[in-house]
């Protein structure tokens, strides 16, 4: 033989012979295994020797415990007699058909956990749903997890911006660590040809486009090389929606003309269903580059798409972009100078910055949920395990061991998990269904993720492990603590032992006071989430958004291309819908507020004409009619509004928001002050006045807040415009008459998105009401499970110590005294569960203020309001039971 | 002992009859190869330790521990012998088997 120093490992040898209770057994075990270690290490690797001896090591262990237990099981006086040959599984059936006995037994017990741990499991699988749809994987394509978006960043700014057509087909060009790399443009066009026109969201997309995300259209095909030249751009691919919806899912539409904003264009396929990609996308059509585009670095308007190559990092695609953008910046000093790249991976790309923290902020919420539930259950089982002591000493008496008594208990409640996880998983579905309908189709479009809003079979099978995880917790511990007691004790005393030592009793008031605190941490931060959610809705938007009907109108750019058609429009409809009854005033806008976007330009100051271009202050554009500051209610602070005179041959002229006037002049007076908009060639603008402060989407911090006007008349916007009208009494029913009035105009012309103001702002604040409400939701299910914690603990305390009350009573204590006592204690308990609780809420406030800036706030009222009623409801938990107990006849007590 | 009991299995024969052909060297480790080399199946180690066990209560083996082995870490090797009834109930169990087989010759081609 072989001689190898090679001695095993230490830590496995002696769990084997843990395992392996005879001393005999274990000697010739331990050394034989040694024994062929040495013969297997004389032709292996150490590392793989070790591993040899583990894998070894761990099966024997286990499979002499298994024997070891079998046959404790059985109770076998003849271990190895073959005639009755126990197996670890026939022992384990004998747990399990007791756990059955067990569970139906006790229905109102079992009741009581499984609804527990059901609504603790399905609040946590809903939020882990919701996580895995928009944070994990909102995007589920063919190797979605190496696909990266690129946009361009400008020097001293943290803004993301865009990118430019030339500098595109360069990264195109020289990037090797990126494969497929393809760009879009947001287009939205009108379908013409229709009954009625209807609007379309869509993109331009470079041919490659598809083939990189993985998507083959299920009719026709996807674009081919050809169509990225201008001329023969003029196809498309349709989505599911619209080719449902529009074209009655004909499936010879492949070669049908449709007309986009009056041009003809050929359907060359049709997208499978679910794929809206980019967000919200209904069609798409080749991206065209006319020659002067290809050279155009600086209307940055495409968003880059790439895949890194195999086994490449996001990393080091970042130190190449870099390169590639320092290059370009010589090359290009007048438009890339300053210019640099940011990668980053597309699964976190188009992410809203609020989702995070939302996403977060609940799943919090949903462990505290969980963590109650099974403060509950760790109550509920420590109280049963001590009902059942003389059960549990009988059995010792007759034989079982405590191994045993542990594993029937732990088995019991491993068994409840799981019927709780068959109760949680549909609640759970269910809790995801009515969370995906309760946001409308049109705003679901826009949250990425949201559309794959399901549990999926990963958490379906997660959930049934963590309820049997949680079980076999919760179950063990009082298993132990049950059956530690002598049995003799039990036995002779009967029930008035099993009250529980000091101990016990300190766990027990350790469990109510922990469901204290989490109740009181979750209710109060749901109480903030709410208080933040009501002032979101409520707050002072800057204008009065009651009584006013918004709508949205595309102007074709092919009909309304000229200034003067735009300028004829928007007289007309300013005439022709004032003119509707009921109508007090109409006003025309590039953009309303709470349409979830604003858009910005940078502006050139003539008293700061040098600055550099990257501290050129950006603030929201408004293109208003003037009318718009009256019927918006929107106050003009100095100055004057824009009027009659502001006419296109009249002097330039603009009104600033006070914020921006802050910002830009502070303590000086902006009146006649000049000013320009970047990159334009349009003359200095006169500040003729000052309007209030109105907020526009963005309503977590102010920067949306500074604004520059200028009057319809002499920018008269293209594409998207917005009309208002403030009316006398409900704005929608209105809607039809006021549609007729723009029909009249021009019947052309597609009506979109008519809703009231109110609706607009209350959809805009839509993910920080959901949250609130689901955390009122969780708040609710914590009040529910802490009331059944502590009241039943409570009142089995009480009814523990109504022999004890029955004595003092008998020696001349009064029932007042006894009450007074009780209550004492339950004060105590209460009060150290409400100090653990404020810090643990005072956290959690702290996290979700700062996660959510400026939406949620640390305020005083929450945490007195939840604090004085929790404190109300544990004293009222514990006052029931203990005049209960009172009310007994002591003699009566006593005898028992 | 019930009537079952004085029957052996096949793989309580093979182990036994290992035990038999190794003589002073009968512990786990060769046990478990001679039965790989002679009928070409590689048992699991706690099987053998399991059916060991068994045939020992059973009154089928003896078993002593040897002395401490350097190679073992100082362990002792835990030596097995067959007893008298373990011979007479593989005679029993070898005959049957040898009765079933008479006649067979041609069929199975193989002279035991």
């Amino acid at each position: 033989m072989i001689r190898e120093p090679c001695t095993p490992p230490r830590f496995a040898e002696w769990l084997l012979g843990l395992a392996l209770a005879d001393p005999v057994a274990r000697e010739a075990v331990l050394g034989d295994l040694r024994e062929e270690l040495s013969a297997y290490a004389a032709h292996s690797t150490r590392v793989m020797a070790w591993a040899w001896y583990w894998c070894q090591a761990l099966r024997l262990a286990a499979r002499f415990t298994f024997l070891r237990m079998a046959h404790d099981a059985a109770g076998d006086e003849a271990p190895h007699d073959h005639r009755r040959r126990a197996t670890f599984m026939s022992g384990f059936r004998f747990d399990l058909s007791h756990a059955v006995r067990a569970i139906r037994g006790q229905p109102g017990f079992s009741f009581v956990v499984v609804v527990t741990l059901a609504f603790g499991l399905a609040v946590n699988a809903a939020v882990l749903g919701v996580m895995d749809a928009l944070l994990l994987r909102p995007f589920q394509f063919q190797d979605h997890e190496r696909m990266v978006v690129f946009w361009q960043t400008r020097e001293g700014t943290s803004e993301r911006e865009p990118v430019a057509p030339a500098d595109f087909l360069d990264w195109r060009e020289r990037a090797t660590g990126i494969d497929g790399l393809t760009a879009w443009e947001g287009w939205s066009a009108t379908l013409t040809d229709r009954d009625e026109p209807f609007r379309l969201r869509g993109a331009h997309v470079t041919p490659g486009f598809f083939e990189l995300l993985g998507i083959t259209p299920v009719i026709g095909r996807s674009f081919v090389s050809d169509e990225a030249e201008p001329g023969n751009h003029r196809s498309i691919v349709l989505g599911d929606g619209v080719w449902r919806t529009q074209f009655g899912a004909d499936p010879t539409i492949v070669g049908t003309e449709v007309r986009l904003d009056g041009e003809s264009y050929t359907v060359v396929g049709v997208a499978p269903s679910r794929f809206e990609f980019p967000t919200g996308s209904e069609f798409w059509a080749p991206l065209a580059f006319t020659p002067e585009r290809r050279a155009d670095r600086e209307s940055r308007g495409l968003t880059v798409l790439g895949k890194l190559v195999e086994g490449r990092s996001l990393a080091e695609a970042q130190a190449e972009m870099d390169g590639i953008a320092r290059r370009l910046e010589r090359r290009f000093p007048a438009t890339n100078r300053d210019r640099g790249v940011r990668v980053r991976s597309l699964s976190t790309a188009f992410r809203e910055d609020i989702t995070v923290p939302l996403v977060v902020v609940l799943q919090v919420a949903a462990g505290l949920v969980l963590l109650i539930a099974c403060a509950n259950l760790i109550g509920l089982f420590l109280a049963r395990a001590i009902d059942r002591q003389r059960e549990l000493a009988l059995r010792t008496a007759l034989g079982a061991s405590r191994v045993q008594l542990v594993r029937l208990l732990v088995t019991e409640a491993a068994l409840l998990g799981l019927v709780a996880s068959a109760l949680a998983l549909p609640l759970a579905v269910a809790a995801l269904g009515v969370l995906h309908a309760s946001v409308p189709p049109s705003d679901a479009s826009h949250i990425e993720g949201w559309n794959n809003l399901r549990l999926d079979a990963r958490w379906m099978l997660a959930v049934p492990g963590l309820a049997i995880g949680i079980g076999l917790l919760v179950g063990l511990l009082p298993a132990i603590a049950g059956t530690r007691t002598a049995l003799a004790d039990v036995l002779k005393a009967g029930d008035r032992a099993a009250a529980g030592g000091f101990g016990r009793q300190l766990v027990r008031k350790a469990l109510v006071a922990s469901q204290l605190a989490f109740a009181l941490a979750l209710l109060v931060s749901s109480g903030l989430a709410l208080e933040g959610a009501m002032r979101m809705v409520n707050q002072p938007g800057g204008f009065d958004a009651a009584n006013l009907l918004r709508l949205e109108i595309t102007l074709p750019d092919n009909t309304y291309g000229e200034p003067t058609r735009r300028r004829q429009f928007a007289n007309a409809l300013l005439e022709r819908v004032g003119a509707v009854p009921s109508v007090e005033g109409v006003a025309l806008a590039n953009v309303l507020p709470a349409s979830g976007w604003s858009p910005s330009a940078s502006i050139v100051l003539e008293d700061d004409p040098a600055a550099e271009p990257v501290h050129r202050p950006r603030v929201g554009r408004r293109v208003v009619s003037a009318s718009y500051f009256e019927t918006m209610r929107i106050p003009i602070e100095r100055g004057r509004a824009f009027s009659t005179v502001d006419r296109e041959d009249s002097q330039p002229v603009a009104i600033v928001s006070a914020s921006m006037a802050e910002r830009l002049w502070p303590g000086r007076d902006p009146i006649g002050r000049r000013l320009r908009i970047e990159n334009t060639t349009d003359e200095w603008l006169t500040v003729v006045g000052v309007a209030g402060d109105a907020r526009m989407y963005n309503w977590w911090d102010g920067t949306d807040l500074q604004a520059l006007y200028v009057p319809l008349r002499q920018a008269p916007p293209a594409g998207l415009v917005h009309a208002v009208m403030r009316t006398r009494g409900e704005p929608l029913p209105l809607a039809a008459s006021v549609r007729e009035a723009v029909r009249s105009i021009d019947p052309s012309l597609p009506i979109n998105d008519v809703r009231t103001m109110q609706r607009a702002v209350a959809d805009s604040s839509l993910g920080l009401s959901m949250l609130a409400v689901l955390m009122a939701v969780c708040g609710a299910i914590a009040v529910m499970l802490s009331l059944i914690g502590i009241y039943g603990v409570m009142a089995y305390t009480m009814s523990q110590r109504a022999h004890e009350f029955g004595v003092r009573i008998a020696l001349g204590g009064t029932g007042r005294h006894v009450l007074h006592l009780t209550l004492r204690q339950a004060a105590v308990m209460t009060s150290v569960g409400l100090a653990v609780g404020f810090v643990f809420a005072f956290g959690l406030g702290r996290l979700m203020a700062t996660a959510l800036y400026g939406v949620v706030a640390l305020r005083p009222l929450p945490f007195l309001v939840v604090g004085a009623g929790l404190a109300i409801v544990a004293l009222g938990a514990a006052y029931l039971p203990a005049r209960r107990a009172l009310r007994t006849d002591p003699a009566a007590v006593l005898r028992a | 002992m019930s009537p079952k009991s004085e029957f052996l299995g096949e793989f309580e024969q093979m182990v036994l009859l290992a035990v038999l052909r190794l003589g002073d060297e009968a512990y786990a480790v060769p046990i478990r190869e001679e039965i790989a080399t002679c009928a070409g199946r590689r048992i699991a180690r706690g099987a053998v330790y399991t059916t060991l066990e068994r045939l020992e209560a059973k009154g089928c083996l003896r078993s002593v521990l040897g002395e401490p082995v350097p190679e073992r870490g100082g362990r002792s090797r835990r030596y097995y012998a067959v007893t008298a009834r373990g011979v007479a109930l593989l005679r029993t169990s070898v005959a049957g088997w040898l009765k079933l087989y008479r006649g067979l010759e041609g069929v199975l081609g193989v002279t035991p």
